[in-house]
């Protein structure tokens, strides 16, 4: 039961604020000659003797959204890990645009311009909701610099002249300067207007995801990772989502979605992925893959059916998928 | 183990689990919205339905893992009120959690020298039924259980319910990951055990799976049951349920 | 050559018990999932009930039996039941304040029963030597050796070959399934806990008799926490490498005893010596692979203060300056003057304390990192406030802010890839290393204590106790202005955010580990700077003055009051000043800093953030965030058993 006074009116048609789309404009992801923002090479990942990924090939192009779905298990969230950075892979590679991303830190590649939100919510929970945005406006900031000291201070008053900083990541945040306002707007763009006070860990599920979806765009990402962004959310907060996400894409961004809710993955994905036991089986466009026998039978559990094309041949018993 | 196979079928017995108006939730979310269910004793009874429809959380509810906040769950015909988990084991239920009932710290004979605290079972017996009806775990006694493949996992896990010999057993997503022949396998021992006289309730996402061994079955989406019949019928409905032909 | 053999068998008998303790650390710590801070203190008792018994004549075989078999193991049961349980899903800092708690409780409560000022030794289990290779050795010795040889193999037994032991490894991995197994985690977390304080006491018991010059409370505390820094080596899971590193540890200290103070000035090699076990442990710590970042999903469902803004704040501390004023010159004569012998000093020392809890907010409080030692760095500071230009200068004040801001962030390094734990054992470790090496030492603190000036300037005068309140007031609120300003600038932002969620940090780009520093010399800087005016506040400082356990009284002073906020700051400050002056209750210091953190409990918000208190009381700079929440809501925290699933994920998890 959202709060009274909290607006969940959805998306503004407004622009996007220049903190998200000034890195789209500076194309070093190579966007414009064709590379992919994310290449995904023969990745895998192996917990113990069980393999998690085995050899994940993928790719995810700026402008679109690409939607990753498989089974329980088939190893979503663990390919998260390993392109955020959080989880080492034992096999492949990872690029973006043309940067191989090995040995480069998750803190570094956010600042490449790789954002992700998480499966379960990784809010800022002591920070009010504007503030969880802010921090992420801020990341690029050296706070020691004096110019960043001095603004701290209560002498300071009022907003900052509009002409006065190229971009809302130069400024540190105080009531009424650049970057509490560019906060504002992100959360109003995702449909929270008016709600940058609140306490995050008291704003409701649906809520609580789009500032953390906020917060991700706020480091102006180019490469967007969604981990099941749409659970939790009823059916219109998950239309309001899918509109908003293809309004991302069209300014450039490159999105890749993992999704269990079909409706939205269907509605919204320009190409799909579908990982089992670790393995992408198909890629394709939804209806070309909502058609695909291989893709039924991954989702229906391949079973009895002798010659089924999902399922993995007897030698490979040993090599099964584990929870991501 | 026949004796009382025999005397399931014999005697007209309470269905082994009823769950009457079942709400629950976790803090503040509310994930299941009235499911009403009722699962013949000696039956194979699967759980369907895509992912968020609440059906691990229905299970966790009647191993008393999660409070429900109104309705109730009676198995055989006691209600299980606030029991804890402990006691429902004593008194014959068996839970097998997703993601392998096992401890990964732990060798293959220790995991089941832990399954003998149930009591009334020596660890003798234990490693010999298991291994009995397992020769894999056999050869891998003195590896660590984390370090198995994934089926041999989910064997060790299940080996659990084979031991103790439960009246009920929860399976919460066997085939999570694991590949078609493995699957078939352990869904095999699963109907061997049901003809033992366990009833079995299970949650699974792949319909063809376990309809290889349910006698009846449920679709659930959105935290109530959408449909019931025979596992026929609920094979034919699940295709449109899973990948849905929304615009 | 025989004197090698002497000291090889005396250090490993000495790494023995070491070994103990930290084995039965980390048995609890691999079963509960609690860091046992008070284990120390469990070794004192015992050894103390233990002479206790033999003062009364019981017969030595008999003591052993009470307080080995019985009286360790129930107390841990005790323990475990009544503290313990109930902590189980709280946040990770909870239970290292507990266990402090309960380690100022066991201190106090031996303070009180038995009188400081009574030797008491402890004789050997068997006295007398045995000849080998020529050299005559102790047969204490060789039975301590014995002994840690028979729990090596026991242990080994235990957790191999038995099924109790399998279902102790297994109750941290995953009680849910130990449950549905049948075994009760419950039972086996107890059972640690017995474990655990066996072994406390048995060490307790070895290594009372090698202090010749009589058992002490705080002395065999800390001997027995010396172990403390074999556990990290083991890695706090790995029982042979902890006996290893105990071992180590011990012919390190007994060879290091032995030979270096022939090659040392005078008065060094004692004090270097004690120094040792913390190097030992930092250098554990440093080898310690570091901790992955994971997602945890753990939303913090606390009401939190709301922080003040600029202007607000200001105001507040002009009117808090006016208070003081006007309160110095109605009570001045009682309150500052410090001829007066029962009631001293308290206003000023509260203003003093009150900047050393303003440093503790801004490190305990606003980025949740645990530090034992600020009272090391009061310390420091007040000695460099004596040395630094004859005392009593402007210099010496921001040398003493320089120095202790530096040596912060030369501990806080070592950690910061490691969990919050390991912090606090390092500043632990800190404390201990500076009370008894650099305090202890004469040409720091001198026979009567260094004298201190107090601050003269050219046309301003701090002589009187009248002016230096007013500039101790003055400091303090200036100070408690920077934090309020921290909270709210960008940096405080992420010190809270580093708090709330690691890997979300990461995730957009920041470095937390410049950060993790960052706070650490800001905040020994802070107590550096208390420091120095408390030496100019009391003219005169020596080593009691900044004791570690003293230190650790505070903080769970703080803790209880609330660690967030200014109020609580200073009323932490005023009660600790209160406590320390007043006769008869310093003496139950301890017990009531205990008692207060285990009756608080969960509640992480300390007194003033409880619910009933802060409906009733508004304190008018203390409001609550969220216009927005409606009377249904309950953020109080979630329920036992469901701690860490989000609604999100209840419903991605069906």
């Amino acid at each position: 039961m959202p709060p009274v006074d909290q607006d969940v009116s959805g998306p503004t048609d407004a622009p996007l604020p220049a903190a998200v789309t000034e890195r789209l404009e500076s194309d070093d992801a190579g966007a414009a000659d064709g590379t992919p923002v994310l290449t995904v090479s023969e990745v895998a990942v192996r917990f113990g003797g069980v393999a998690a990924l085995s050899a994940v090939n993928l790719t995810a192009m700026a402008g679109a959204v690409t939607g990753l779905i498989g089974p329980n298990g088939a190893g979503k969230t663990t390919l998260f890990n390993v392109i955020s950075g959080l989880q080492q892979p034992d096999g492949g590679r990872v690029l973006f645009g043309r940067t191989n991303l090995a040995g480069i830190s998750p803190h570094r590649r956010a600042r490449m311009g790789i954002a992700r939100t998480f499966q379960r919510l990784e809010l800022f929970g002591t920070l009010t909701a504007g503030e969880n945005v802010q921090v992420g406006l801020e990341s690029a900031v050296k706070w020691w610099q004096w110019r960043h000291v001095r603004s701290s201070f209560p002498w300071r008053r009022g907003p900052l002249s509009a002409g006065g900083e190229s971009a809302a990541v130069e400024d540190p945040g105080g009531p009424g300067s650049l970057a509490v306002t560019t906060a504002d707007r992100l959360l109003a763009g995702v449909g929270l207007a008016g709600t940058s006070r609140n306490q995050a860990s008291a704003m409701p599920t649906g809520s609580a995801r789009m500032v953390e979806l906020a917060r991700a765009l706020a480091i102006g990402p180019k490469l967007l990772l969604l981990d099941e962004p749409g659970s939790g959310l009823d059916d219109s907060e998950s239309e309001a989502l899918g509109t908003l996400l293809t309004r991302l894409a069209a300014s450039g961004m490159a999105i890749l979605l993992v999704e269990h809710d079909m409706d939205l993955v269907m509605r919204i994905c320009d190409t799909i992925h579908v990982l089992d036991f670790g393995e992408v089986i198909a890629s394709g466009s939804p209806d070309e893959v909502r058609a695909d026998p291989a893709v039924q039978a991954a989702y229906l559990g391949a079973g009895a059916t002798p010659g089924s094309a999902g399922g993995p041949g007897p030698d490979r018993a040993d090599q099964e998928g584990a929870g991501s | 183990m026949t004796e009382s196979a025999s005397q399931t079928v014999l005697t007209p017995a309470p269905p082994a689990v009823t769950i009457q108006g079942i709400r629950a939730g976790y803090g503040r979310i509310e994930v299941l919205h009235g499911v009403d269910l009722t699962v013949p004793a000696g039956s194979v009874f699967a759980l369907l339905g895509p992912n968020g429809a609440g059906k691990s959380t229905l299970l966790k509810v009647v191993c008393g893992r999660v409070r429900p906040t109104a309705g109730q769950v009676l198995i055989g015909d006691k209600a299980i009120g606030k029991s804890s988990t402990e006691s429902l084991v004593k008194e014959g239920l068996c839970s097998i959690p997703e993601g392998r009932g096992i401890f990964p710290n732990l060798t293959v004979t220790e995991n089941l020298r832990i399954w003998t605290y149930r009591g009334g079972i020596s660890a003798a017996d234990v490693e010999q039924k298991t291994f009995d009806t397992f020769p894999r775990l056999n050869e891998r006694r003195k590896q660590y259980a984390g370090t198995l493949s994934g089926g041999e996992q989910q064997m060790l896990a299940i080996s659990r319910a084979l031991v103790t010999e439960p009246k009920v057993l929860l399976l919460d997503e066997l085939s999570m990951g694991l590949a078609p022949m493995i699957v078939s396998e352990l869904y095999e021992l699963v109907g061997q055990l049901a003809r033992g006289g366990i009833t079995v309730l299970l949650v699974e996402q792949f319909v063809t799976t376990a309809l290889m061994v349910a006698t009846g079955a449920a679709i659930m989406v959105h935290g109530a049951i959408e449909q019931q019949g025979t596992p026929e019928e609920m094979a034919d409905a699940a295709l449109s349920v899973y990948l849905s032909s929304g615009t | 050559m025989n004197q090698f053999l002497e000291f090889t068998v005396l250090g490993i008998a000495i790494g023995a018990c070491y070994a103990i303790s930290a084995t039965g650390l980390v048995v609890t710590y691999t079963t509960s999932g609690v860091f046992n801070f008070a284990h120390g203190a469990v070794g004192m008792i015992a050894a103390f009930c233990y002479w206790e018994l033999l003062a009364h004549h019981v017969p030595v075989a008999l003591s052993l039996v009470i307080i080995l078999l019985i009286g360790g193991p129930v107390l841990g049961a005790f323990v475990e039941r009544v503290f313990m349980r109930r902590m189980y899903g709280a946040s990770a800092e909870r239970p290292i304040m507990v266990t402090l708690g309960l380690l100022l409780i066991l201190m106090g409560a031996a303070i009180l029963i038995w009188s400081p000022t009574v030797t008491r030794t402890v004789s050997p289990l068997v006295s007398g030597t045995f000849p080998l290779f020529g050299v005559n050795l102790p047969w204490q010795d060789l039975i301590i050796l014995i002994v840690a040889i028979v729990v090596a193999v026991a242990l080994r037994f235990l957790f191999y070959s038995t099924r109790l032991g399998f279902a102790l490894r297994a109750v941290v991995d995953d009680p849910d399934l130990l449950t549905m197994s049948g075994a009760s985690p419950n039972a086996m977390s107890r059972t640690g806990w017995m474990m655990g304080f066996f072994l406390a006491a048995l060490a307790g018991v070895l290594i009372a008799p090698t202090l010749g010059t009589g058992i002490q409370v705080d002395t065999l505390t800390l001997l027995v926490v010396n172990g403390y820094a074999a556990a990290v080596v083991g890695r706090l899971k790995n029982i042979p490498m902890t006996f290893v590193g105990g071992i180590v540890l011990g012919l390190l200290v007994t060879y290091f005893q032995n030979y270096a103070p022939q090659h040392l000035p005078q008065g060094i090699g004692a004090e270097l010596t004690a120094v040792f076990p913390m190097v030992f442990l930092f250098i554990a710590l440093v080898a310690m692979p570091s901790v992955r970042l994971r997602a945890v999903g753990r939303l913090s469902t606390i009401r939190i203060p709301r922080v003040a803004g600029g202007r607000e704040s200001l105001a507040a501390g002009v009117l808090f300056i006016v208070a003081a004023i006007i309160f110095s010159l109605f009570f001045g004569p009682v309150f500052l003057s410090q001829g007066l012998s029962t009631v001293g000093p308290i206003a000023g020392q509260t203003m003093v304390y009150g900047i050393i809890a303003l440093s503790l907010v801004l490190l305990t409080g606003y980025a949740g990192q645990v530090s034992l030692c600020q009272f090391a760095f009061m310390g420091i500071g007040a000695f460099c406030m004596g040395k630094v230009a004859g005392g009593g200068s402007l210099l010496g004040l921001v040398v003493a802010v320089a120095v202790c801001a530096a040596v912060g962030a030369l501990i806080a390094l070592p950690t910061i890839r490691l969990r919050g734990l390991y912090l606090a054992l390092a500043t632990f470790a800190f404390a201990e290393a500076v009370q008894l090496g650099l305090f202890a030492d004469t040409r720091v603190y001198g026979n009567q204590g260094l004298n201190v000036n107090r601050i003269v300037l050219p046309g301003l005068s701090f002589e009187s106790d009248h002016a230096e309140f007013m500039l101790v007031t003055v400091v303090f609120v200036l100070a408690a202005l920077l934090v309020l300003a921290i909270r709210r600038s960008l940096f405080g932002r992420r010190l809270v955010a580093m708090n709330d969620s690691p890997a979300a940090c990461a995730t957009v780009g920041l470095n937390i580990s410049f950060t993790k520093v960052a706070v650490f010399a800001i905040s020994a800087g802070l107590a550096g700077l208390g420091g120095a005016l408390w030496g100019t506040l009391q003219t005169t400082v020596g080593t009691t003055d900044f004791d570690i356990f003293s230190g650790v009284m505070f903080l769970l002073f703080l803790v209880v009051w609330s660690v967030r906020t200014v109020s609580g700051a200073f009323l932490a400050a005023l009660t600790f000043a209160v406590f320390t002056n007043v006769q008869g209750l310093s003496k139950v210091e301890g017990l009531f800093a205990g008692g207060g953190i285990i009756l608080i409990g969960r509640a992480a918000n300390g007194i003033l953030g409880l619910e009933w208190f802060a409906d009733r009381i508004r304190l008018p700079w203390v409001k609550r965030t969220g216009t927005t929440l409606g009377a249904h809501d309950d953020i109080t925290g979630p329920a036992q058993g469901d701690f860490g699933l989000l609604e999100g994920e209840a419903r991605a998890a069906g």
